[in-house]
């Protein structure tokens, strides 16, 4: 019934995990998997180590899983499959059992109680096999045919590939009750409700956009974890075709030939950087990196401003605390104590290392919720002028064939409540370029009072994750300034009704306006 | 006196729907329909909420307005205008140009009336008499009590008056009420209460500000009442308000209170927000100038039961120490409502813009009021008001003592010569201290008051405030504000 090769993988996890109690030295262990439903190959010590970790984090935390599938009819669901896996640690599959399809007959009514599901399961795997599970996972027929087609060829796609089927798959998953997990995982919750948020976006496309932002990059992270270290491999690299190419790769220490714990770190990331001739290495630590990964999931969707700036100042902080919570090679330039002392010299006090994590999301929340007010839709454009160099147009004006994606935002009480996709047809209807008030007008017609329309190019876009994301550690000034110019050009950033804030930003020199809000941004103190 | 004179049961709908729009078609169409308001060919002037340049709840929700815009279109009205004075000192084109409501209005085939002639002096260069000629071919003298209100003349032509108010806590009078927001179709500087005939003693223990104001806004409502009028308790600012503060939060009813009498509408909400009406200065004031307030059972209620929606709203702070300003120590002397309206606004705004600057400036004293208690830090003192100012002139934080001991030779010389211990003298000196920043009027004007700090403080010292008032230079400074001072001026 299952996906050969995915069956074929996944008994081998199973085997490697129920013997790697028996190995001297798992870790030495050059055994590779798959990461169950990818192309990605992975040391299976560290997979091991990965659901060890992960699984109870985040799914489940106590011991022993049963899985049912099930064929959903009219009046009640077969169950088609019946699997136990007991469990020694939570999250560690070892063996799987398969129980005979009749030890539990389920009404079409238990699905919607998955708690009674779930109770009479436990008295039945109780009665039958004498141990206690701790959680089910239902998959319904139609999500074991989806996985069946997500795993064809799957060893043989490229991971771009992957990425958009995973993320297809995700969504299916959710927005039809695929599978469902009893005792619920927060991450469910989150994810559900994020996919309910984003309407008819499919993650998919957002994936698509993201990927496309990106700029091309060659990074490797080095996780430092109490259990297992593992090294990251990311690249992102565009073909000679224009199309784009991403690899992920994992490795151990071992497979670098490091000695983690003989070396300082720094020494650890330079060899890592020059084995897999990266250009730049990070240092994480595995708990803040959960931590945080597990903040996010906790939050309840939609977020609320609180919530926002909660994870917004977790984020600013995590990136000021270069060298107690993180380390890269090479070193960032930004703090370089002479580079800072001429930046000082010219008024610019600039140590991230003193990034107020605390005041800058206050003071960007206050600001949107005074101007945009809190309640608001604001109609957001992603545009890409590059398609259309030479076409000119009204400065007022959209040109349709530069339009992307447009999404209309709808707040209330200052928290994300509808994310709704636009068809682009529906601005334009014949025309080719569309003044902005008339596009404010149609959609408030159709939706409600949009308070502000904001037009935002990928190529604004990919400068910033370029530039100031990816590049963070490089000393590039000036296409930093170019950057920050393009916020000023309306080719590339365009709010209307344009909003005093960003008068400010495109009335003031660059240069003075950095003056205006480092204070803001950089903590006073150096102590 | 023109007092409320409506013979028959005033009728007051409280409609319930899952958005503004079904609140108010439905709370209309109980009332009997918006044609019951409004004849064919008739001009209808809207009042509404229109603050300040910032989102919704600050100005009224415009899907409210645009579905009465159409509604109103549908029962065949003639012209269709909306107006209001904003917050002092901001022309209303300002505001137009920034949320860009002329051309939203255009499109609805409505009109923004510029009732403060900003469109005008917007074109060109124009000089005094031109200014002073148009300002009063637009507003007319109404004598009311034995004063003089200058009334636009398109509110008082128009055929129908219609009030949409966007219920928000308020600091004076717990919420903004129709009878309040219907005071801005006066000009700003004439919505302002001038001291004058009272010494400050009685003046502050009477509240005399209060009571003018009072006064002032029973007299306007009693030259044009509406004859229609929408609270919009749909959503609710509360804790903070009548502006987006820190603090702020918005409470959604899904409520809209809709009638042909005002008091009637405002006493009903009242009642839904559960308020003791008898607290309410405005209503017993009312009721001393002969405006009759109707009985509650008199009211007819349709639609939902007031009993059934009754909802509690956190409401403004009541004392200024309240507002919990980082790292200020709030004094309160006895103080009018302006002052306390005025304080109570500036340190909502530097609690909500300023986090920073006031994290870092340590120790500050805000006084305000007649005799605030003694400073007890020696950080940095701001008296807040004219009664602060002078009632604060023999305290003690007004000078320093600066104790020095100074002996006859140094320490080192002493050593040297193996003397017996010099005797030390004590010099006291007294100083003033510079540490003080007034904040003069009666009461004092926010954006000033607001430059002062920023001057008093230094840009370094306060970088959120100095980014605040370069955000705000758009709608504060600029030619069309001067130009508007000087058409209040005249």
């Amino acid at each position: 019934m299952i996906n050969k090769e995915f069956k074929k993988n996944w008994l081998k996890i199973l085997n490697f995990n129920a013997t790697r109690d028996i190995l001297e030295e798992p870790e030495l262990v050059k055994e590779d998997v798959r990461i169950p439903l990818s192309p990605i190959t992975i040391n299976a010590n560290i997979l091991y180590h990965f659901f060890e970790l992960l699984y109870p984090k985040f799914i489940n935390d106590q011991q022993n899983i049963l899985d049912i599938i099930i064929s959903e009819t009219i009046k009640k669901n077969k169950v088609v499959g019946l699997y136990l896996y007991k469990t020694k640690k939570a999250g560690i599959h070892e063996r799987v059992e398969s129980l005979p399809n009749e030890l539990i007959r389920i009404k079409s009514l238990e699905i919607d109680k998955l708690d009674d599901l779930f109770n009479k399961a436990q008295t039945q795997i109780i009665k039958e096999k004498g141990v206690r599970i701790s959680s089910i996972r239902l998959f319904k027929k139609e999500a074991i045919d989806l996985l069946n087609k997500h795993c064809e060829n799957i060893d043989i796609i490229s991971q771009y590939q992957f990425f958009t089927r995973i993320t297809t798959l995700i969504q299916k998953f959710f927005e039809q009750d695929l599978f469902l997990i009893y005792p619920e995982p927060t991450i469910f919750k989150f994810l559900r409700e994020s996919i309910k948020l984003l309407n008819n976006i499919q993650i998919q496309s957002l994936f698509k956009f993201i990927e496309e932002v990106l700029p091309e990059f060659n990074t490797s992270l080095l996780i430092d974890g109490s259990n297992i270290k593992v090294v990251v491999f990311l690249q992102k690299k565009i073909l000679k075709s224009g199309k784009s190419e991403l690899s992920l790769k994992f490795f151990t220490p071992d497979d670098l030939g490091i000695m983690v714990g003989n070396l300082d770190i720094k020494d650890n990331l330079s060899i890592i950087q020059k084995k897999l001739k990266t250009e730049n290495t990070y240092y994480l630590n595995q708990n803040d990196m959960i931590s945080f990964i597990s903040d996010i999931f906790e939050l309840a969707i939609p977020l609320k401003k609180d919530n926002i700036q909660f994870l917004l100042q977790k984020a600013l902080y995590g990136y000021r605390s270069y060298e107690t919570h993180w380390e890269m090679v090479p070193r960032p330039i930004i703090y370089n104590s002479f580079i800072r002392f001429i930046l000082r010299l010219f008024g610019f006090n600039l140590n991230l290392k003193k990034l107020s994590h605390w005041a800058i999301p206050d003071v960007i929340i206050n600001y949107i919720e005074f101007y945009f007010g809190l309640n608001s839709k604001v109609l957001l454009i992603i545009s890409d002028h590059k398609k259309n160099r030479k076409v000119k147009v009204p400065q007022e004006s959209l040109l349709k064939n530069i339009c992307e994606y447009v999404i209309l935002l709808e707040f209330e009480n200052s928290t994300l409540k509808k994310v709704k996709r636009i068809n682009k047809e529906e601005l334009f209807s014949g025309t080719y370029y569309i003044p902005l008030d008339s596009i404010k007008e149609i959609v408030s017609k159709k939706f409600g009072f949009v308070s502000a329309i904001v037009i935002l190019d990928k190529f604004l876009l990919q400068n910033i994750a370029k530039n100031f994301v990816f590049g963070h550690s490089k000393s590039l000034f000036f296409p930093r300034l170019k950057t920050l110019k393009m916020l000023k050009n309306k080719k590339y950033l365009t709010i209307y009704p344009e909003f005093p804030p960003y008068e400010l930003i495109k009335r003031k020199g660059t240069i003075s306006f950095l003056k205006l809000i480092l204070p803001i941004l950089i903590d006073k103190h150096e102590f | 006196m023109l007092v409320h004179s409506k013979s028959k049961k005033p009728e007051v709908t409280v409609s319930k729907g899952d958005t503004p729009k079904e609140s108010l078609i439905k709370g209309v169409e109980r009332l009997g329909g918006l044609s019951k308001f409004i004849n064919e060919g008739e001009q209808v002037f809207i009042k509404f909420n229109l603050n300040l340049p910032g989102g919704f709840p600050t100005n009224t929700n415009f899907d409210v307005l645009e579905t009465l815009i159409v509604s109103c279109k549908e029962v065949g009205a003639k012209k269709i205008y909306l107006g209001s004075f904003p917050f002092k000192g901001i022309p209303i084109k300002v505001i137009s140009d920034l949320l860009n409501l002329k051309e939203y209005f255009n499109t609805l085939g409505a009109q923004l009336a510029f009732l403060d002639n900003s469109d005008d002096f917007a074109k060109k260069e124009i000089n005094q008499d031109q200014l002073k000629k148009i300002k009063y071919d637009s507003l007319i003298r109404v004598e009311i009590n034995d004063k003089e209100f200058l009334i636009p003349k398109i509110v008082l032509n128009s055929d129908k008056f219609i009030v949409v108010n966007q219920i928000n806590v308020n600091p004076l009078f717990k919420f903004n009420l129709s009878l309040l927001n219907s005071y801005s179709i006066i000009p700003t500087k004439y919505q302002e209460i001038r001291k004058n005939k009272h010494g400050i003693k009685e003046y502050v223990s009477f509240d005399q500000y209060k009571k003018d104001l009072i006064s002032n806004i029973l007299d306007v409502f009693t030259i044009k009442q509406p004859n229609l009028v929408i609270n919009d308790l749909f959503y609710i600012l509360e804790r903070a308000g009548p502006y987006i503060y820190k603090n702020s939060n918005l409470k959604k009813t899904g409520l809209m209170i809709i009638g042909d009498d005002a008091i009637a509408v405002d006493l009903i909400t009242s009642q839904v927000l559960n308020l003791d009406i008898n607290d309410s200065e405005l209503i017993v004031q009312a009721r001393n100038k002969n405006i009759i307030i109707p009985q509650f059972s008199n009211i007819k209620v349709l639609g939902e039961k007031v009993e059934d929606v009754r909802t509690d709203v956190e409401l403004c702070v009541s004392n200024l120490e309240d507002v919990q300003v980082r790292n200020f120590s709030i004094k309160s002397g006895n103080y009018c409502s302006g002052c306390f309206k005025q304080a109570y606004h500036i340190l909502n705004l530097m609690k909500t813009y300023m986090g920073k600057d006031l994290k870092y400036n340590i120790h500050n004293s805000f006084l305000v009021g007649e005799n605030p208690s003694e400073s007890e830090n020696i950080g940095n003192i701001i008296l807040f008001g004219d009664c602060a100012i002078k009632s604060t002139k023999n305290y003690n934080f007004r000078k320093i003592i600066i104790e020095s001991k100074k002996t006859t030779k140094g320490e080192g010389k002493k050593k040297l010569f193996k003397e017996k211990k010099s005797k030390k003298k004590t010099k006291i000196k007294e100083k003033s201290n510079k540490n003080i920043l007034e904040l003069p009027g009666c009461p004092p004007e926010i954006f000033n008051c607001l430059e002062l700090i920023l001057k008093y403080y230094g840009k370094k010292n306060v970088p959120n405030l100095n980014l605040f008032t370069n955000v705000n230079s758009f709608w504060v400074e600029g030619n069309l504000n001067n130009k508007l001072k000087i058409w209040e001026g005249l």
